[in-house]
């Protein structure tokens, strides 16, 4: 190829490409030079002068690290001179780096101690009298002592290349350089922790972590983070029994060591006190610790006694999508060999449970069309209802990268302002709750714009027809896109160039998820029709094993793998046991059963009905009516206080198991603490009570229940649990071929003027409940609402004033935060806290109409 | 047989005199406990934890003690005081355990550990063995 260049290093010669530093060709000759600014993630920053090399015919030496190759260039790596000015380099670092090797945490595992060890420098050469600078006491999370910084730049290429934050800075120049928060002390950022991590030296800690331990006292666990949908290989650094920080490593994981907030400081509530420690049996009004015997014993009598009075229909569970896939498949085993009922349903009932069903409707596939992976391929990038930032991070990251790096073309839609639209090159803000016709609207743009390439398509006629309503100046007055903007989305979709369509957390909770779905799947594949380019088509998921718990079968419909119910035969003949072959009650149903009296018993894992779904009151309602309410969790949480048997469970840093991230990728994790006193994994705790119930189960360790999924689940047996290395397999989910799907649309009334539209979805630095028993509760714990400055003008309200939220007789309340991410006429709250429960008010969608007073 | 018996009174007295011999000399062992020996400069006995001027203990726990330890009987939990100064909040030794080796004096970058002269460290109690700070704080004083 003409675009190699051959060069020589030490004696040594090698072609590389021509963009090529000298440092990467050196590497890939295996010649060590040393370095402390050059991070393979960054682009190379060149500030420490560490990588100096010597170029034959060169006046002075070089930093390889940013320099890239010439044609029959002639470079020395070694030599007296280098090593003369290395040492200096040094020695400068050291000049005023104060001597605290003994207190700080980098100890053990700072480059600067290893370079100092290495180049045997125990002497201070340059005196100069050091004038202490401040350190940062006040931000959370983020401790910043400069007295300790060697000025290379790292965080700040970090915060700004990966995280898009731009949260600190350079100032002064020469000898007083210095890096502070963009706006002074406190820093205020998304704390996402990533610069702590890639400081060489202890300039930044981890506060959370401050003084807990040396570093050459850490045992480091391969696992996975337990928040969202992304899946990050992380970490867990014990030391006696407790998890004291989380790490992940650039080398190893397909995260390349990046990880938000959450991941790094939201490890909490595994130590937490609070935490369930002793099974429970309520005896006349009171809950009394029992041992798993007794617990177990009357929990299975009772059950026995319900199910022989009343039949399985009497009886339902909930499962969850954080715990494993393994307790997963026990559950739904549970109830459909042992008790013999399909009344198995979860929280994702009301949002994520669409997914598959849109996707097999139109692509023929089971989950996301791609990993994410196809996202740093992509040049065209749509985000629909997505906070990306908030619902999958890493997504973000890729994204966020393409259009900054990369140049690729950005859309952004969602009825607030989220991070990306920073990126974006357009960005639509449509009407809560308008999603659908946003996409029928696009649908329609790009067939107008391409009649003669779609008239020869055979399919299309039927896509046609489900747009036939549709007019264009309508959808653009009910959604508030201008008419241009969903031309201009037409025109950016049909260009020749590979792209990915992302969506998430407003999409599933739309009224009519599966029709948005199926729209967006109709996109993907008209789109990819007229630009004759890959389209991806990419669910954001907030919760992380959602996926794995859908795959899982725990939904009443379906068996683990999308499966009907008449090709349950290898699950019989597996299971030993005939299995029910209706449907049985979603989660709605099973409400609504306990309220007739139909339903019986319930058995919780991991779920929480009174703060994750709709209609808390009507669940509270139903948890007293229930004469078997077990409560399977790591806290005592809101419907444990009613149960009738508590059970403790442990949670993922105490057992083993697999997660199957959003992206399909399945997983992992491996225990690094002991189980907290009584508690015990999931898995074994419906082991231990299908045996009392009659039905023998012998798992003697999560690989047997993955070997029984393996055997069963269609999907997952390219797999075996042996084979899932460090970063996990991913699955492929082609299951069908793609084609156009008709769908239909609701109509929309357009809002009244001076109305208020609430919306909801997750805080950046929360996910989920889980968040809120860890470290993270320093960046907030309380709920608030986001109105934009021109209403809160109108109302009189201030910053930080109560403000109350009403709909159909009921209201939350909670304080004032005002902002130009919400448009006029929206109102946000976030789903993540105890003290407002938004639920009440949106019942199972994400919008609903309100009234906004003051107080 | 008279010279047999000449022989046997003769070793009889050569025996007798050694011991005549140390009724006039010193005595080398000591009426422990009533008299105490003191020991070399050198000698390592049970640990001491020094404290500054200001009367705060000179260690920060930075743990190198606890890890040079060859015996693995020093236990360390560190925390932050009120300055944001390190300071360790926990500091045992278990003295049953230890070897008197003096590695964790040799390791201390803060001179914050060192060794007394102290060898009377038999207690009625296993669990006695094990000093806390305090107690290794007072040995010092
Ligand atoms: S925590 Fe993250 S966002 Fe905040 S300064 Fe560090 S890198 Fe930037
Ligand atoms: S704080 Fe750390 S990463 Fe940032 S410039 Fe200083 S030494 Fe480098
Ligand atoms: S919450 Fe998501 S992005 Fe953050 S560390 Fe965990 S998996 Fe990664
Ligand atoms: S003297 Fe030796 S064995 Fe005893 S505590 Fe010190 S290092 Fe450990
Ligand atoms: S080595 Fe010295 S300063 Fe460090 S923990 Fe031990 S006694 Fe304290
Ligand atoms: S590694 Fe090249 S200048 Fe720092």
């Amino acid at each position: 190829m003409n675009d190699n260049v051959t060069i020589t290093i030490d004696g040594k010669g090698i072609s590389v490409p021509k963009e090529t530093t000298i440092l990467a060709a050196a590497r890939a000759l295996g010649i060590e030079i040393p370095t402390l600014c050059y991070h393979p993630k960054l682009l190379p920053i060149g500030s420490c002068r560490l990588c100096l090399v010597e170029i034959e015919g060169y006046e002075k030496p070089v930093a390889s690290c940013t320099t890239p190759v010439v044609d029959a260039m002639k470079v020395t790596t070694q030599s007296e001179k280098l090593l003369a000015l290395r040492k200096e380099a040094i020695q400068f670092m050291l000049v005023n780096h104060p001597l605290d090797c003994p207190i700080c945490d980098k100890g053990g595992e700072c480059r600067l101690q290893d370079l100092a060890f290495e180049f045997g420098l125990d002497q201070e050469v340059f005196k100069i009298a050091a004038s202490p600078l401040l350190i940062d006491y006040l931000s959370p999370l983020v401790e910043r002592n400069n007295n300790r910084c060697v000025r290379c730049g790292r965080c700040v290429s970090v915060c700004n290349e990966i995280q898009g934050e731009m949260a600190i800075e350079w100032v002064n120049h020469g000898y007083d350089t210095e890096i502070l928060p963009r706006g002074g002390y406190p820093l205020n950022c998304e704390f996402c922790g990533q610069c702590i991590a890639h400081c060489p030296v202890g300039a930044l800690l981890n506060r959370p972590f401050k003084y807990k331990a040396r570093a050459w006292e850490l045992e480091k666990i391969h696992s996975v983070c337990p928040y969202c949908g992304g899946g990050c290989a992380i970490e867990l650094n014990v030391r006696k029994n407790k998890v004291l920080r989380i790490t992940s490593s650039y080398e190893d994981t397909h995260n390349q060591g990046n990880l938000c907030g959450r991941g790094n400081f939201g490890f909490g509530f595994i130590n937490n006190n609070n935490r369930l420690h002793s099974p429970l049996i309520k005896r006349r009004k009171d809950q009394v610790p029992v041992t798993w015997e007794d617990a177990l014993g009357s929990a299975s009598e009772q059950l026995k006694k319900i199910l022989k009075s009343s039949g399985p229909e009497s009886i339902a569970g909930l499962g969850s999508p954080r715990v494993s896939n393994e307790d997963n498949y026990l559950f739904q085993k549970f109830f459909r060999a042992v008790i013999g009922t399909n009344n198995i349903d979860s929280s994702v009932h009301f949002n994520y449970r669409n997914l598959e069903r849109g996707l097999r409707a139109t692509l023929g596939l089971s989950a996301s069309s791609h990993g994410f992976d196809a996202l740093e391929k992509a040049q065209v990038i749509f985000v629909l209802g997505a906070d990306v930032r908030a619902e999958s991070p890493p997504a973000a990251l890729k994204i966020m990268k393409m259009a900054r790096v990369h140049g690729s073309t950005l859309v952004v839609a969602n009825p607030r302002k989220t991070k990306l639209d920073k990126f974006a090159n357009v960005h639509l803000r449509y009407r809560p709750g308008t999603e659908l016709l946003l996409v029928a609207g696009i649908l329609k743009a790009v067939g107008e714009k391409n009649k003669d390439l779609l008239d020869n398509i055979p399919q299309f006629p039927v896509l046609k027809k489900s747009l036939e309503g549709i007019i264009l100046q309508e959808i653009s007055e009910v959604t508030g896109v201008p008419l241009e903007q969903i031309y201009q989305v037409a025109t950016i979709l049909a260009k020749r160039e590979t792209g990915c369509i992302v969506f998430g957390y407003e999409v599933f909770t739309h009224q009519q998820a599966k029709e948005v779905v199926v729209s967006l799947g109709n996109l993907a594949f008209l789109s990819e029709k007229v630009s004759q380019k890959d389209r991806g088509l990419i669910p954001i998921i907030a919760k992380n094993n959602v996926q794995g718990m859908l795959d899982m079968g725990v939904m009443p419909d379906l068996l683990p793998g999308y499966q009907q119910f008449e090709k349950g035969a290898p699950f019989e003949k597996v299971w030993r046991q005939p299995i029910p072959k209706q449907p049985g009650k979603n989660a709605e149903a099973i409400l609504q059963g306990i309220l007739d009296g139909k339903i019986k018993a319930l058995y919780l894992m991991g779920c929480d009905p009174l703060m994750e779904f709709p209609f808390p009151d009507k669940w509270e309602e139903a948890s007293d009516k229930l004469e078997w309410l077990a409560v399977q969790d790591i806290f005592y949480t809101e419907v444990a206080t009613k149960a009738d048997y508590v059970f403790p469970a442990v949670t993922f840093a105490e057992k083993e198991g697999t997660f199957t991230s959003g992206e399909r990728r399945v997983q992992k994790f491996f225990p690094g603490i002991s189980p907290y006193r009584s508690a015990l994994p999931d898995w074994e705790i419906i082991q231990r009570l299908s045996q009392l119930m009659g039905y023998p189960m012998a798992y003697a360790h999560p690989k047997a229940i993955m070997n029984e999924i393996t055997s069963l689940v269609p999907q997952y047996n390219e797999i075996t649990y042996e084979r899932l290395g460090r970063n996990g397999i991913t699955l492929s989910s082609t299951e069908g071929i793609p084609h156009f799907t008709p769908f239909s649309i609701n109509k929309v009334a357009k809002p009244k003027p001076g109305s208020f539209t609430l919306i909801t979805g997750t805080a950046f630095f929360h996910s989920g409940t889980l968040s809120t028993n860890s470290g993270l509760t320093v960046l907030g714990s309380k709920a608030w609402v986001e109105i934009n400055s021109e209403d809160a003008g109108s109302l009189e309200i201030h910053e930080g004033d109560p403000v109350t939220i009403s709909s159909a007789g009921k209201a939350i309340s909670a304080a004032a935060k005002i902002t130009s991410a919400v448009p006029r006429g929206v109102v946000f709250v976030p789903n993540n806290f105890r003290d407002v429960q938004v639920n009440q008010l949106v019942a199972n969608q994400n919008y609903c109409p309100v009234e906004v007073t003051k107080g | 047989m008279i010279e047999k018996t000449i022989k046997g009174i003769w070793a009889l007295l050569i025996g007798l005199s050694v011991t005549v011999k140390f009724f006039f000399t010193r005595p080398v062992t000591m009426k422990y406990p009533e008299e105490k020996r003191e020991p070399y400069l050198r000698y390592r006995g049970s640990h001491i934890l020094r404290l500054d001027e200001k009367g705060k203990e000179k260690c920060v726990a930075c743990c190198l003690c606890a890890t040079v330890c060859p015996a693995q009987v020093i236990t360390i939990e560190a925390g932050e005081g009120n300055e944001h100064e390190k300071y360790p909040v926990t500091f045992e030794i278990d003295m049953g355990k230890c070897i008197f080796c003096g590695y964790c004096v040799e390791a201390c970058p803060k001179a914050a550990i060192i060794m007394s002269q102290s060898y009377e460290l038999a207690e009625y109690r296993r669990e006695d063995l094990s000093y806390d700070k305090e107690r290794l704080i007072k040995t010092g004083k």
